[in-house]
C-alpha cells in the first residue's frame, strides 16, 4: 500500500507491505473516517510471527511520515482459501450504522463479511461481526465464480442500511433469499439489510437480482441500482488443456456488456440496455452522476447512459 | 488493453503458486514412488504431535465386483490440479469393476467416474479366487516428475516439454544467417500415449488395454491399445523414462506369468516381455531405472527398457515387494526370504547379502522405509504371526563393524494381518486387515512404535488386501465392501 501526504513538501512516498500476497482490490483500498485505509491481501500466507497477512484485509494508517499497520482481518479459514485461491480481494465498502462505522467486503469463495472498523475481526483478528453462508461458488473454483471486485452501500429514506455485493457464477443451492428473479446461472446482485437484533449484527439477505453474465460492482442513486453484467467470459483453465488463461481464447467467448436498472428495495429490474454495448468489459467501473450512468468497454468505447432531455 | 486482460487474469494465479506454502503433493503410485517406499516426504500437516487428532474426514461406497478381497485400489493423489472446475485435488481410485473414479479429496465429492469399457474378444471372466478374481486388478499410476526421454510431466499447469523428444522448437535450419549455430534435429516422433506436459492417469483395464485419461474429465486421451493378455492378474504399475512396467502373476485365464515394459514413446506403444517361472512381486525400480522383481524362487534385477536379466540371486520367497532405496550413494534392496529373514543386499552386487535379519513371522505385502531428520535409515515390515496376529516391525540400518545392519528398534502392538505401512513425517499408518472383523488404522510413532491414534470402530468392513495412500494430511484406504476412506486432518473450508 503506498501514500503521500500531499501536505508534505518533499512528497515523501511512504509503503506499507503484508509481506505476502497481492494487493488486487479492484477499486484500491477503501479509507474510513479516520484516515485509515483499508485493502484486501489477496492469495497468500497469514503468518503473525512474521508479520505477514495474506489472504486478510489490512488497515494502515500515517502515523508522522510513516504508513503503519494499525489493524487487520484475517478469515479463520485462509489456508482452505489459499489453497483454493479464492482470494480475499474485494474492495470493501465503509458507511456508519448506529453510531458505528462498519465495512463489507468478501471473497473468491463467495462469503459476505460485516466488520467493525473500530476492532477488525476482535482480539483475535479472525472474528467478524458476520460471515455469511456461501452465496456462489459450490464448485470452489477459482475463475468465473465468487465475488470479484468490490462491495456497495446505500442507506433508504428510512434509515434502512443496505450493504450489496456482485456475484459470479451459478448462486449456491444452499443460499436462500426471499426475493429472486429467475434461475442465476451466471451471476447477480444480492443486497442485504444490515440489522442489529439483541445486540448482535447481521446480514440479512433481502433480494437477489435477475440472472447477470459476470455481475460487476454497482452503483446507487436516489433508489435504483445501476448493475452490469460485463459479459466478459472468466475462465482461465479449459477440461482438455488445464490451466491456460489465453486472452485471445477470452476474449473470443466474450459477449458484450449489458447495463441494468434495478429497484434498490426489491431488486426487480426496471431497465436493461439489451445489446446496445457492443462489446465486454474487462475490470471496468460504473459512474453515476447528474442523471447519468458511465461505462467503459473493452473496444475502448465509453458509454453515457441517461435520460433524453432531462 | 489485451496485455491487462491477461496479466490480470493470470495474476491470482501466479501469487498462488508463487506463494503457496506449503505445495500440495502428489502419491503418484503405489507406495508413493517407484522404489515403493511407502514414504510421503514432505507432509504438510501430518506430525506426531497433530496425528491425535485425526478424522474420519469422508467415505464414499463405490461400484465393484461383488467378489474378492480387492475391490478397490489405494488412491493416486494429484495434489493439485488447476481444472477448469477450480484448483482441485484428487484421489484417483479404481475398482475391480473396471471403473476409475476421480473424487475431490478436500470436499469427499465425485469429480469424475470413467468405465473402462471392456473390448476383448476372449470373453470376461470374474473369477471367484483371490489370486484370479478377474476385472481391473492393477493400481493406476500417473509418471513421476523425472525427466527423461520423452519429457517432465507436472502435477500442475500447462505442458512443459522436456527432454529428448519434445516438440520441434527453436530456427530451422537454412535461416541463411551467417555463424548461426545448427538447428537441433527434430526429435523423434512422440506416441499419443507418451507422458509429457500435464498429469495423466494410466490405468490398464481387465481387457489388457492400457489407458491414458485426462486426469480434468477422466476421457481417454488416446484410443486404448491392447497391451496384456485378457482377465489375467496384473500388479501395480509402475513408471519411469516413459516406460510403464508392469507384472502378470498366478497364470489366470492362460496369461503367461511375466514382467512388461511398455515403450509409451512408441506409436503404438511397444511392449516387451521377460517370463517368470512362478509368478512374482514388482516390479520396483531402483534410482537407475533397474526392473527388480522377486520372484517365488529368486530376486531378479532386469535392465530398464530391453528387460535383460542383470543380475539373480536365489531367495525362496512368498508374496513380497522387494524395497529399494539409496544408502551411502548406492541402492540398497531389501527383500523378506520364505526362510523369515530380511535381506539386505547391494543392488551392485546381488549375489552376497550384506546382512541378514530374523523375523518371527512372514513378511506381507511389502516393506517400507524412510529417512528421519538424523539421517537414520529406517524399515518397517507388516508381519503376519499365527492366529490372525501381527505387527509392524521396525529396523535401523546402521554401520556393525563398518558393514551395514538392519537392527531391530521396536515391534508395534498387535496388529492383526497389517497392510503395509506408510509413513509420513515421523508418523507410520498401518492398517490391520484380520478377515471377518473391521479394520482399524493405527498411526505409530515411527521412532518408538507408540501408539498415536487408533480409528477404533470407525471402519465397519474388513480392509481391502490392496495398501494404503498417504498425502497432503490424509490417508486412505479401500474396504472389501468396496468403500473408500478417507482418514485426515480437518482443514476449516
Amino acid at each position: 500500500m503506498w501514500a503521500v501526504n500531499l501536505n508534505d513538501p518533499l512528497k515523501k512516498v511512504m509503503t506499507f507491505s503484508p509481506r505476502s500476497g497481492g494487493l488486487w482490490g479492484r477499486q484500491g483500498a477503501a479509507i474510513d473516517s479516520s484516515g485509515t485505509a483499508w485493502a484486501p491481501t489477496g492469495d497468500g500466507v497469514y503468518d503473525l510471527a512474521n508479520q505477514r497477512y495474506g489472504n486478510g484485509l489490512i488497515a494502515a494508517k500515517v502515523v508522522g511520515n510513516e504508513l503503519q499497520l494499525k489493524d487487520w482481518y484475517e478469515p479463520t479459514n485462509w489456508a482452505w482459501m489459499q489453497k483454493k485461491d479464492l482470494d480475499m480481494q474485494v474492495t470493501p465498502a465503509i458507511f456508519t450504522y448506529k453510531g458505528r462505522e462498519l465495512m463489507v467486503t468478501g471473497s473468491k469463495e463467495c462469503r459476505v463479511y460485516l466488520i467493525d472498523t473500530k476492532s477488525a475481526g476482535g482480539e483475535n483478528h479472525q472474528t467478524p461481526l458476520v460471515r455469511t453462508p456461501l452465496l456462489c461458488n459450490e464448485e470452489v473454483n477459482f475463475a468465473s465464480a465468487g465475488i470479484w471486485g468490490s462491495m456497495a452501500t446505500w442507506e433508504d429514506s428510512k434509515g434502512t442500511r443496505w450493504a450489496l455485493t456482485p456475484f459470479w457464477g451459478p448462486v449456491h443451492p444452499e443460499f436462500k433469499v426471499p426475493v429472486s428473479y429467475g434461475p442465476v446461472k451466471h451471476g447477480a446482485v444480492v443486497a442485504f439489510k444490515v440489522e442489529e437484533k439483541s445486540g448482535k449484527f447481521q446480514l440479512t439477505p433481502a433480494w437477489m437480482s435477475r440472472d447477470m453474465d459476470q455481475a460487476e460492482p454497482p452503483v446507487i442513486a436516489n433508489g435504483v441500482i445501476f448493475a452490469y453484467g460485463s459479459g466478459e467470459n472468466g475462465y482461465q483453465a479449459y477440461p482438455d488443456r488445464g490451466l491456460n488463461d489465453s486472452s485471445p481464447l477470452r476474449i473470443k467467448a466474450s459477449t458484450h456488456a449489458t447495463l441494468f436498472a434495478l429497484d434498490a428495495e426489491t431488486g426487480k429490474e426496471l431497465y436493461s440496455s439489451g445489446d446496445q454495448i457492443a462489446s465486454f468489459a474487462h475490470f471496468s467501473g460504473l459512474s453515476v452522476a447528474n442523471g447519468q450512468v458511465y461505462l467503459g468497454t473493452y473496444d475502448s468505447v465509453l458509454y453515457c447512459f441517461g435520460l433524453a432531455g432531462r | 488493453m489485451k496485455s491487462i486482460l491477461a496479466m490480470a487474469g493470470v495474476s491470482s494465479i501466479l501469487l498462488a503458486v508463487a506463494i503457496a506454502q506449503p505445495r500440495p503433493q502428489n502419491w503418484p503410485t503405489y507406495g508413493g514412488d517407484a522404489q515403493r517406499s511407502g514414504w510421503e516426504k514432505t507432509d504438510p500437516r501430518i506430525t506426531k504431535d497433530t496425528v491425535k487428532d485425526l478424522q474420519l474426514l469422508w467415505k464414499m461406497k463405490l461400484e465393484n465386483q461383488p467378489k474378492g478381497p480387492r475391490p478397490l485400489l489405494p488412491p493416486l493423489i494429484l495434489g493439485n490440479l488447476i481444472s477448469y472446475r477450480g484448483f482441485k485435488e484428487l484421489a484417483f481410485v479404481a475398482s475391480s469393476a473396471d471403473i476409475v473414479y476421480a473424487i475431490d479429496a478436500d470436499l469427499g465429492k465425485l469429480f469424475w467416474t470413467k468405465h473402462l469399457e471392456y473390448a476383448s474378444l476372449d470373453p470376461q471372466v470374474l473369477g471367484p479366487s483371490a489370486t484370479c478374481p478377474g476385472g481391473l486388478t492393477a493400481m493406476p499410476t500417473m509418471p513421476p516428475p523425472a525427466v527423461g526421454r520423452g519429457g517432465a510431466p507436472g502435477g500442475r499447469g500447462p505442458a512443459a516439454p522436456a527432454g529428448g523428444r519434445g516438440p520441434v522448437a527453436g530456427p530451422t535450419a537454412g535461416t541463411g544467417v551467417v555463424g548461426a549455430p545448427a538447428a537441433p534435429p527434430p526429435p523423434p516422433a512422440r506416441g499419443p500415449f507418451a507422458a509429457v506436459g500435464a498429469a495423466s492417469v494410466y490405468a490398464i483395464s481387465s481387457d489388457g488395454r492400457l489407458h491414458k485419461l485426462n486426469t480434468s474429465t477422466g476421457d481417454d486421451q488416446a484410443q486404448p491399445v491392447k497391451m496384456l493378455p485378457s482377465n489375467a492378474t496384473i500388479s501395480s504399475l509402475n513408471i519411469a523414462d516413459n516406460v510403464l512396467y508392469a507384472l502378470t502373476s498366478h497364470e489366470c485365464n492362460g496369461a503367461a506369468d511375466a514382467v512388461w515394459a511398455i515403450d509409451l514413446i512408441a506409436d503404438p506403444p511397444k511392449a516387451v516381455t521377460f517370463a517368470l517361472g512362478g509368478g512374482g512381486e514388482g516390479p520396483v525400480l531402483g534410482a537407475d531405472g533397474t526392473v527388480y522383481v522377486q520372484t517365488g524362487e529368486e530376486l531378479l534385477a532386469l535392465s530398464p527398457h530391453d528387460l535383460q536379466l542383470k543380475q539373480s540371486f536365489n531367495l525362496a520367497s512368498s508374496s513380497v515387494l522387494p524395497l529399494v532405496f539409496p544408502y551411502k550413494e548406492r541402492d540398497v534392496i531389501v527383500t523378506a526370504g520364505k526362510d523369515g529373514r530380511l535381506y539386505l543386499m547391494d543392488t551392485a552386487s546381488l549375489g552376497t547379502p550384506l546382512f541378514q535379519a530374523p523375523l518371527t513371522g512372514q513378511v506381507w505385502g511389502n516393506l517400507s522405509s524412510w529417512q528421519d531428520a538424523d539421517g537414520t535409515r529406517w524399515v518397517f515390515a507388516p508381519v503376519w504371526g499365527p492366529a490372525n496376529t501381527g505387527s509392524i516391525v521396525a529396523f535401523k540400518l546402521e554401520e556393525q563393524n563398518g558393514k551395514p545392519a538392519l537392527t531391530q528398534a521396536w515391534v508395534s502392538r498387535d496388529i492383526p494381518s497389517p497392510q503395509p505401512p506408510v509413513i509420513a513425517n515421523g508418523v507410520v499408518f498401518a492398517l490391520s486387515s484380520r478377515a471377518g472383523t473391521h479394520a482399524t488404522l493405527y498411526a505409530l510413532d515411527a521412532a518408538t512404535g507408540k501408539e498415536l491414534y487408533s480409528s477404533r470402530n470407525l471402519i465397519t468392513a474388513p480392509a481391502a488386501l490392496t495398501g494404503l495412500t498417504v498425502a497432503n494430511g490424509r490417508v486412505y484406504f479401500g474396504t472389501t465392501d468396496g468403500t473408500a476412506y478417507a482418514f485426515g486432518i480437518y482443514m476449516e473450508h
